[in-house]
């Protein structure tokens, strides 16, 4: 609730706004309270035994009255809904802004626990619950108490008997409909998930078609698609049975309190208790009162998903900054020089990834990590760039502690090349700019320098051309040249190149060993890979395995030491050898 | 693009002809809710008479057993109304659900039998908006809409009907509000869907942006580019916000419209119909049923203007479910199934293309012989993947034939001729599900036994029992927490179980790093032995050791042979071993 309200508080100097809200409320409420005044005046001229003039002047005047009534509610309600859905929308407005720019700068440890879809659910449907339950669900709350306080009390004036007699079947409804709301949500919100897994189980079978039909898996494939369907099948009939019953259950309940308003109503003016247009100002007021008491079901799930948004957004909003801050944050030129001492890694949930990890990089010296898939060699980088700290040890950068650094100037000299090659949906100019101004002429020699410029010509826009998830496919080479392009532009005197997904055509490898040349230079240089052949030209190799150093040392060291990388070395140098049998390749005689 | 997306009013009434076989089973129903739902309109529409009547002859004429009797018979109605409104509600439910359940399941299994082809042909998302919103449009106009609409137009009419019965006169003055009713029903909610659709619009772009933003997080803390990312958010973000307040400001305007038209009427029965009461032409009681009349004027109003776009949905949706239901399936009854296959492959002078204008493959013959594993080598774009789908009989040749033990395999059941053909693609294609599911996919009887020891044999046993990993163990989409590696050493497990006796190996090893590699090319060993195999593969160490190997350039065979023969040419294959060798070997 508290977050709620925190949430709301967002929406600063809107006093006005809010103001002109409430009016509009006020006007609308107290525009339901007249209107049955005033038909009870109409209907008791009609019996009052008064001249004919007099009454007809009444029925005008309430006549008059009503019209005035419509132009001015009118203008007030919309009022009313236009500021306070507003006052929703800034609220969303505000609340994306602070959350994606929270997101943005969150350490690394934030999204290991948490999937995208996750926090995507939260940025979306979360910011979605409390622009409602700050706009119009919070208005519909206030209109309704107005409405059904003001509305009593004007029954209670008329007749205190009738109006106890009317409102004998509110609490039922309120009941009825309260206990509808607690029980359908629930329902809507597995309805919703199991139709996510209808959706799954379609998607996974035609985009692995060819699978399902190589394996002649079709007949159980229908089977099982036809089970989640029945499934969500159950969940529809479920919800179907509920809400058939409950709806017209309070419609029964509300036709019900304004037929005894017209009997009970009606032996009171036989008895000549009350007037005709009395009467018929109570069946009015209790027509008007269904509405308010209906939806305190609804109206009170919705509030309490807002609340529940609320909670979820401020987790993130709250959510510590591992990465300390150094009280006098170093801001210089990094020279390269990097040091590991010692360093022991664990991530959140428990696993360690690196184990006291020592290693010294000398300034303009590439170091290729090598070893299997979970060896601990991306998490290395990770620490280095200080995507996370390290649990044990420390690491200098020219014998400076990496938390002493200021965390952007370190960074922005710290160049990176990411396994996965990410590229955002934009052009190829923004991919590689990163939103920095640079010259046409950098950009041209950085894809000149990552042999990227052939075919960024080849594309319909040339650097202009939109790529990513909503542009146009990229191969795997393409996409890493592109990155290389974006770390060359960067110049930074210390790289990161995360070289461990390979999946590319042999022509292609041999393009990008010159764009790495090109990289290389001048550079501090940490490599991470699998292949040897990227290894063997390293100053320093390090071998991994399960977090922590098996092997260390040059290529001819390693070699000569006969350990992993030696056998490393036979099993992918016996896919060349057989060149060097059939004498093709003149370096390697020469070599041999 | 020769699938385009049919137009929203493209669809034409007769396209709701699909549904007749769906909705038959459930006349019954049908019809019932139909019945009850006159009986309920009936009472909705004789309550305001009721009310006349309990002013006009009871109150008025101070007849209390006359009202209570009147009364009762009414409170009698509405709950006959309310049991009616229950069961029609129960009915209609069934039906709608019951029909379009079936009818998802038919479109399901429909679109199994479609040719791959078609698959390639219709992005993945938009088949899945065939099986999801397309039914459901479908599913809102039989379980609700149809109903509605009758129901609604005939409540309408009965209101008239009798306003017209009780007092013509005052019937034309509160008609004389309808235009106002008209300008918020049509011309105010148009403008208020196309406000929300740009909201809508701009909101999946701010939700893009953000679900990219989050995957790209590392390079866009690592390139410093959280101002710049955070300012990029900010302008759509703004536009949002922008097309919101515009939604809101149209939106505003339609409850105070719909008030005010109602309040209005009110006025003016008061300013009218009082005087005629006075003039005794007309009775207080007329006047309370005309007010309750025009209250509920609206509700029909609106729904059946919902009907008329739930409708305008559900013939767009009959029109792509109909266009994949008289797609030709590749089914076909008739043929002989193929016995068992020893393992003699031949292409026999075939050429292909995917489009006619097209070729891909021009003349492709070559034999393998039973056990022989072949090797298919050129560049992304040769056609080797060409050869593949057709040899799975995903698609057919335009010309030439493909035997297997000497038949062709297009004479022959597509299913049995599947079924003894294995395919390992460099997706590896898992399926959310349990480990075991996954490894029997072809083999849905294999024993618990028998899977383990296709574990053990691609080298995964030891890591699965070392993290406690069970064949329960549930892959969640994909198999995505299971590495790359191990997703593919799984589709290595679910190859051999299902014991193919033609295995074909697409790019299968692409994404596995070289250590595990090591391991794979141990299982590959295995799993080649015995059957004949067709291999894509850009690793020398496995093309190496195949018993032929084909070199395809655009479509063409350029070489066949051992890898010594074809070095020994010192042609493209050679060539291209020499480029694999970037490092010079010391």
């Amino acid at each position: 609730m508290q977050y709620l309200w925190r949430a709301y508080k967002l929406v600063k100097n809107q006093w006005g706004r809010r103001a002109l809200a409430g009016l509009g409320m006020l006007g609308d409420s107290i525009g339901l309270i007249i209107i049955p005044l005033i038909t009870r005046d109409v209907f008791d001229s009609f019996s009052s035994g008064a001249p004919l003039s007099e009454s007809l002047a009444t029925v005008r005047i309430g006549a008059l009255y009503l019209l005035a009534i419509a132009v001015v509610r009118g203008f007030l309600v919309y009022m009313e809904i236009y500021y306070q859905e507003g006052t929703g929308s800034y609220i969303s407005h505000d609340l994306r802004k602070i959350l994606f720019k929270r997101v943005l700068y969150l350490p690394f440890s934030f999204f290991d626990t948490r999937k995208t879809g996750d926090l995507m659910s939260i940025l979306t449907q979360d910011v979605d619950a409390v622009r409602d339950g700050t706009g119009f669900v919070i208005m519909l709350i206030f209109v309704n108490i107005i409405t059904f306080v003001g509305v009593s009390a004007a029954m209670l004036m008329l007749h205190p008997w009738l109006t106890l007699v009317v409102f004998a079947s509110f609490p039922f409804l309120a009941c009825l409909a309260y206990w509808y709301s607690r029980k359908i949500g629930p329902l809507y919100q597995k309805l919703q998930e199991q139709s996510g897994r209808v959706h799954t189980t379609a998607q996974e079978n035609i985009s692995g078609i060819r699978v399902v039909k190589a394996f002649t898996r079709q007949k159980e494939e229908q089977e099982k698609f036809s089970g989640e369907n029945r499934m969500f099948y159950e969940l529809s009939m479920k919800i179907a049975r509920l809400s058939t019953f409950a709806h017209p259950s309070m419609d029964l309940l509300g036709t019900v309190s304004s037929m005894i308003a017209l009997a009970a109503g009606g032996i009171l003016v036989i008895r000549g208790e009350i007037t005709l247009g009395t009467m018929i100002a109570f069946t009015n007021f209790a027509n008007t009162l269904i509405w308010p008491v209906r939806s305190v079901g609804w109206l009170s799930e919705m509030f309490q998903r807002a609340i529940a948004g609320a909670g979820r957004i401020y987790q993130v909003v709250d959510a510590k900054d591992w990465l300390e801050v150094p009280a006098d944050p170093v801001v210089k030129a990094v020279e390269g020089e990097i040091a590991f001492d010692n360093v022991s890694f664990s991530y959140a949930n428990g696993e360690e990834a690196v184990t006291s990890f020592s290693l010294r990089i000398p300034k303009g010296s590439t170091v290729c990590l090598l070893g299997m898939t979970g060896s601990g060699k991306t998490t290395i980088a990770n620490l280095l760039a200080r995507f996370y700290d390290p649990t044990e040890g420390s690491i200098t950068i020219d014998g400076i502690d990496i938390r002493s650094w200021d965390l952007e100037c370190l960074r922005s000299q710290i160049g990176f090349v990411f396994q996965d090659n990410f590229l955002f949906s934009k052009s190829i100019r923004d991919n590689i700019t990163m939103g920095r101004e640079v010259d046409e002429s950098a950009i041209q020699q950085a894809i000149e320098a990552a042999q990227a410029s052939r075919f960024i010509a080849e594309l319909p826009q040339g650097l202009d051309t939109v790529v990513g998830e909503r542009g146009i496919g990229l191969s795997g080479g393409e996409r890493q040249r592109i990155a290389i392009a974006r770390a060359i532009l960067q110049g930074p005197p210390i790289l990161i190149f995360d070289d461990s997904s390979a999946s590319l055509d042999m022509r292609t490898e041999a393009h990008l060993q010159q764009a790495l040349d090109q990289l290389y230079q001048n550079r501090t240089v940490l490599v991470i890979a699998q292949r040897v052949s990227t290894a063997q030209n390293a100053d320093q190799i390090v071998v991994m395995d399960s977090g922590r150093i098996v092997e260390q040392g040059t290529h001819e060291e390693l070699l000569a030491k006969g350990g992993v990388y030696a056998e490393l070395y036979r099993i992918q140098s016996e896919n060349m050898s057989l060149l060097v049998e059939a004498e093709v390749n003149p370096r390697d005689q020469s070599g041999a | 693009m020769t699938n385009q997306e049919p137009n929203q009013r493209e669809g034409k009434l007769r396209d709701l002809l699909i549904l007749v076989p769906y909705v038959k089973p459930h006349q019954a129903k049908l019809w019932s809710a139909v019945a009850l739902m006159i009986v309920s309109s009936l009472v909705s529409i004789a309550l305001p008479m009721f009310m006349r009547e309990a002013v006009d002859t009871h109150i008025m004429a101070h007849d209390l057993r006359g009202l209570v009797s009147l009364i009762a018979i009414a409170f009698a109605l509405i709950i006959v109304m309310t049991v009616a409104n229950i069961l029609r509600g129960r009915l209609m439910a069934k039906m709608g659900q019951d029909s379009i359940r079936t009818l998802r399941d038919d479109l399901f299994a429909y679109m199994q039998k479609l040719p791959v082809q078609f698959f390639d042909k219709i992005p993945v998302g938009k088949l899945i908006t065939r099986l999801t919103s397309d039914v459901d449009a479908l599913r809102d106009l039989v379980g609700n809409a149809i109903v509605a609409m009758v129901i609604d137009s005939l409540r309408l009419v009965g209101f008239l009907v009798l306003m017209f019965w009780l007092d013509w006169r005052l019937t034309v003055i509160t008609l004389l509000i309808s235009p106002i009713l008209v300008y918020a029903m049509t011309f105010l909610t148009s403008r208020i869907r196309k406000a929300e659709d740009q909201v809508r619009e701009q909101a999946s772009l701010v939700n893009a942006n953000l679900q990219e933003s989050i995957s790209g997080i590392k390079v866009i803390q690592g390139f410093q580019a959280e101002e710049h990312f955070h300012e990029q958010f900010q302008v759509e973000n703004h536009s949002l916000l922008q097309a919101g307040m515009k939604a809101i400001a149209t939106y505003a305007f339609f409850w105070p419209t719909i008030d005010l038209a109602w309040i209005l009427s009110i006025a003016a029965i008061f300013l009218f119909g009082g005087q005629w009461v006075l003039d005794g032409t007309t009775t207080p009681g007329i006047l309370v049923a005309f007010i309750a009349y025009t209250d509920q004027f609206f509700g029909p109003l609106r729904s059946l203007s919902q009907a008329y776009r739930i409708i305008q949905r559900a013939l767009a949706g009959a029109v792509r479910i109909k266009r994949i239901m008289t797609t030709e399936t590749e089914v076909n009854k008739n043929l002989k199934p193929m016995p068992k296959i020893i393992g003699r492959v031949e292409f026999q002078n075939v050429t292909f293309g995917y489009d006619p204008g097209e070729i891909v493959l021009h003349d492709i013959s070559f034999t393998a012989e039973p056990g022989q594993t072949v090797a298919l080598v050129g560049h992304t774009g040769a056609g080797k993947t060409s050869i593949i789908n057709l040899l799975c009989r995903f698609y057919d040749p335009i010309e030439g034939r493909i035997a297997v033990d000497g038949l062709n395999i297009q004479e022959h059941d597509l299913e049995s001729y599947r079924r003894q053909i294995g395919l390992v693609l460099q997706e590896p294609f898992l399926f959310s599900g349990t480990l075991r599911d996954n490894i029997r996919f072809g083999a849905p009887q294999a024993t618990d036994e028998q899977i383990w020891d296709a574990l053990k044999t691609v080298g995964l046993a030891e890591t699965f029992i070392k993290n406690r990993i069970t064949l329960d163990t549930i892959l969640t989409e994909r198999g995505a927490n299971f590495s790359t590696g191990q997703r593919q050493l799984l589709s290595f497990a679910r190859a051999l179980i299902s014991d193919p006796r033609i295995l074909i190996l697409d790019e299968a090893t692409a994404h596995v790093d070289t250590l595990t590699e090591q391991k794979v090319q141990q299982a590959l060993q295995k799993l080649l032995a015995g059957r004949t195999s067709f291999v894509i593969a850009h690793r020398l160490s496995t093309i190496r050791s195949a018993d032929l190997i084909i070199v395809i350039s655009d479509g063409h065979i350029l070489e066949k042979g051992t890898h010594e023969e074809l070095l020994a040419l010192k042609g493209e294959y050679w060539q291209l071993c020499h480029s694999q060798n970037i490092v010079p070997v010391s």
